[in-house]
């Protein structure tokens, strides 16, 4: 195999490493590898993941993004089979035609569901919906010694759970099942209502539980303190009324070179937005507005690059989730940004609930908060206070997006799932096979 | 319903000319070297493209295989409309060259195995008067670098023979396309040294196709390869065998 030395970064561009990389032509070309060798791996995706999650700088990452073809497809009951690398656009545009979709999908549509399934990730349907990996069946998993097994919710269970949301350090996922949902439309209703304060907003989060969709916009950035900030609840259901079927194409992709304007995105120019947003969704509130399946799906879409938004020094995106039932935590959290004037570009809520692997995102009746701050002293002063707080509250942060957390400070979230995980790839013999800067930051 | 027969069917860039090319219904042929890894091909492309996929297995390196798999495509399936060949093994120059065993190798999978196989399908092309073949062949054809002569003899060789083909199913209203790709960011050139502006295969991908649909003779791709190459062509040869290039 041919290795090349390439320079690889994070999605939100604050870790980076100088890695050697080698893309297998097969699995089987592979699990030789894997075989034959003694040193550790890392394997990646669609390297999408917000921190160090796909690469190594310790040993050689393995790339199996082109290991990227639908193996099976049955019309009639909406199940794929397909290889790690095929994207969530892929999906789209293959099931889409007949009815068949996705129930859990990422707001970007490049997303490969491997590393989906590696990190469990989750939509906006959460609450209702559940992980990525309530879709899938089963999936075949490249063990250490390069033999393949095959994993479900019947057969070797307990790789099952470790590998949904084991971040890659389970094994190399070889292929998996999926099992779609029927659409009957595609269009989707979007209704706005705003809210004033964060505990309003929780609330009327709560009442719309049973919508499809439901996410809540927050302004950090105006307001004095957590009570008085505007918050814009954007619930969505699946329409009944079917617009038109022409099929936008996919090449509309803004290519807009979003890093160009990266100084002028400033704390005063994300006030300036900010006011607008909320002056569009007080316009908009009360109205139905019906929305293509897609655009509402893979909202990132359109604005591909804007991780570049934030300049070459990159930025945190620390989502975390909350107790629903500790609405006082959550409040007090969102004092704390605005006592100390923080860079919070961008605020989000989501309702969660339990995620189906040992360290998937989420909690039982959970509230999942996103921000999105510059990397900077202040910001990172910030996290610190944010995450004290977090682990009082009985919270957990989302590794998908993490360049935040630290060993000690991922323990004290989990530590009882941390342990038991460890645990595991020690009887399973992967700890010293794969291993990313990820495992090594996070002591996993 | 158009009929396709793409050699080279697990190429990359065979792969992703068949992601912009492919309409529902149409019919491909893909060949390749080994049934093991063609057929997950051509069921990928059955799902993605909802046309009907055949593949076949043979060695490009026997003449007779190639004679055989082309009268026989021509006869149980019938005249290709579009015809892509995106064969072709670059090997290691420095081994290579001290090897005849390889550099025939090199010489069949660029162009004896390509026109071995077309050669029974011309003449019905030509009688029925329409259809396009397309080669993609390389920057490397244009002149004989140290660093890779064997392949840019086979490759020039190709370019040769599509230019007399050409010219003679000019009249008949076949087209044929020669495309002399630069770089591009496939397993072929993976840990070479020295590749620079390496295009990606997708876009490469739909460049093609863009010439599937408004046929032209002779294409660099990237455009810019055309300069570079009337340079390096225009060298004068008491220099250009003193370039270590």
């Amino acid at each position: 195999m041919i290795f090349n030395r390439k320079k690889y970064f994070g999605f939100s561009n604050i870790k980076s490493a100088e890695v050697l990389v080698a893309a297998p032509s097969s699995f089987q070309q592979l699990g030789s590898l894997l075989a034959e060798s003694q040193q550790p791996f890392a394997i990646r995706g669609g390297g999408l993941s917000y921190g160090d999650a796909s690469f190594s700088s310790n040993g050689p990452t393995l790339d199996v993004s082109l290991q990227n073809r639908f193996i099976a497809y049955d019309r009639d009951v909406g199940q794929i089979v397909a290889q790690p690398g095929v994207k969530f656009r892929e999906i789209f545009q293959v099931s889409s035609g007949d009815g068949w979709m996705m129930p859990v999908t990422p707001g970007y549509s490049e997303v490969s569901i491997g590393g989906a399934l590696a990190m469990d990730i989750h939509g906006k349907n959460h609450r209702n919906s559940g992980g990525f990996s309530r879709c899938v069946e089963e999936f075949g998993l490249m063990l250490a010694d390069g033999t393949e097994v095959v994993c479900s919710r019947s057969k070797n269970t307990e790789l099952f759970y470790m590998t949904v949301g084991g971040l890659g350090l389970t094994g190399v996922i070889t292929w998996l099942r999926l099992q779609l949902e029927k659409i009957y439309t595609n269009t989707i209703e979007t209704q706005v209502s705003v809210v004033k304060g964060v505990s309003k907003a929780l609330t009327a989060l709560e009442t719309h539980q049973d919508s499809q969709y439901v996410i809540c916009w927050l302004d950090m950035l105006n307001p004095r303190n957590a009570e008085s900030a505007t918050a814009a609840v954007v619930t969505s259901s699946r329409s009944d009324v079917s617009g038109s079927s022409r099929e936008e194409s996919w090449k509309l992709r803004s290519t807009l070179p979003l890093g160009l304007i990266s100084p002028f995105y400033q704390r005063t120019s994300n006030k300036v937005f900010n006011l607008a947003y909320k002056a569009n969704t007080l316009y908009q509130q009360d109205k139905t507005i019906l929305v293509p399946i897609r655009k509402h799906l893979f909202t990132w879409d359109y604005m591909s690059s804007w991780n570049k938004l934030y300049g070459n020094k990159g930025f945190y995106e620390y989502q975390f989730v909350m107790p629903a039932d500790k609405p006082d935590a959550i409040v007090l959290m969102f004092d704390t940004i605005l006592h100390y004037r923080a860079d919070v570009y961008l605020a989000a809520m989501k309702l969660m609930t339990k995620g189906e692997g040992l360290l998937s995102y989420g909690l039982e009746r959970g509230i999942s908060i996103l921000l999105d701050l510059p990397f900077t002293d202040k910001s990172t002063m910030l996290l610190n206070v944010l995450h004290k707080q977090l682990i009082e509250a009985g919270g957990h942060v989302h590794l998908a997006k993490d360049s935040f957390l630290t060993a000690d400070k991922f323990l004290a979230t989990r530590a009882q799932d941390v342990e038991r995980f460890k645990q595991l790839r020690k009887d399973y013999k992967l700890d010293a096979t794969f291993k990313t800067d990820f495992s090594e930051r996070l002591g996993l | 319903m158009r009929k396709i027969l793409l050699l080279g069917g697990t190429s990359m860039i065979g792969e992703s000319i068949m992601s912009s090319l492919l309409q529902e219904e149409d019919d491909l042929i893909i060949t390749g070297r080994s049934l093991s890894t063609l057929e997950p091909v051509a069921a990928d492309l059955k799902i993605r493209h909802r046309c009907t996929v055949k593949f076949l297995a043979y060695d490009m390196c026997s003449a007779q295989e190639c004679e055989k798999i082309g009268n026989k495509i021509v006869e149980s399936w019938g005249i290709p409309d579009i015809i892509i060949a995106a064969t072709g093994a670059l090997g290691d120059q420095g081994i290579v060259r001290d090897d005849v065993k390889l550099s025939y190798q090199v010489a069949m999978s660029n162009y004896l195995g390509i026109t071995s196989t077309l050669t029974p399908m011309i003449g019905p092309l030509e009688q029925r008067g329409c259809g396009h073949i397309v080669v993609l062949s390389s920057v490397a054809g244009d002149r004989g670098r140290q660093s890779n002569y064997v392949y840019g003899a086979a490759k020039s060789a190709v370019n040769t023979y599509l230019s007399g083909l050409r010219s003679r199913l000019r009249v008949s209203g076949v087209k044929v396309t020669t495309v002399k790709l630069g770089f591009v960011d496939t397993p072929m050139i993976a840990g070479k040294e020295g590749a620079f502006l390496v295009a990606k295969p997708e876009w490469v991908g739909r460049k093609i196709v863009a010439l599937i649909n408004r046929p032209t003779d002779v294409v660099y791709l990237p455009g810019f390869w055309w300069l570079i190459m009337l340079i390096i062509k225009h060298i004068p040869e008491m220099i250009f065998k003193r370039l270590k290039i």
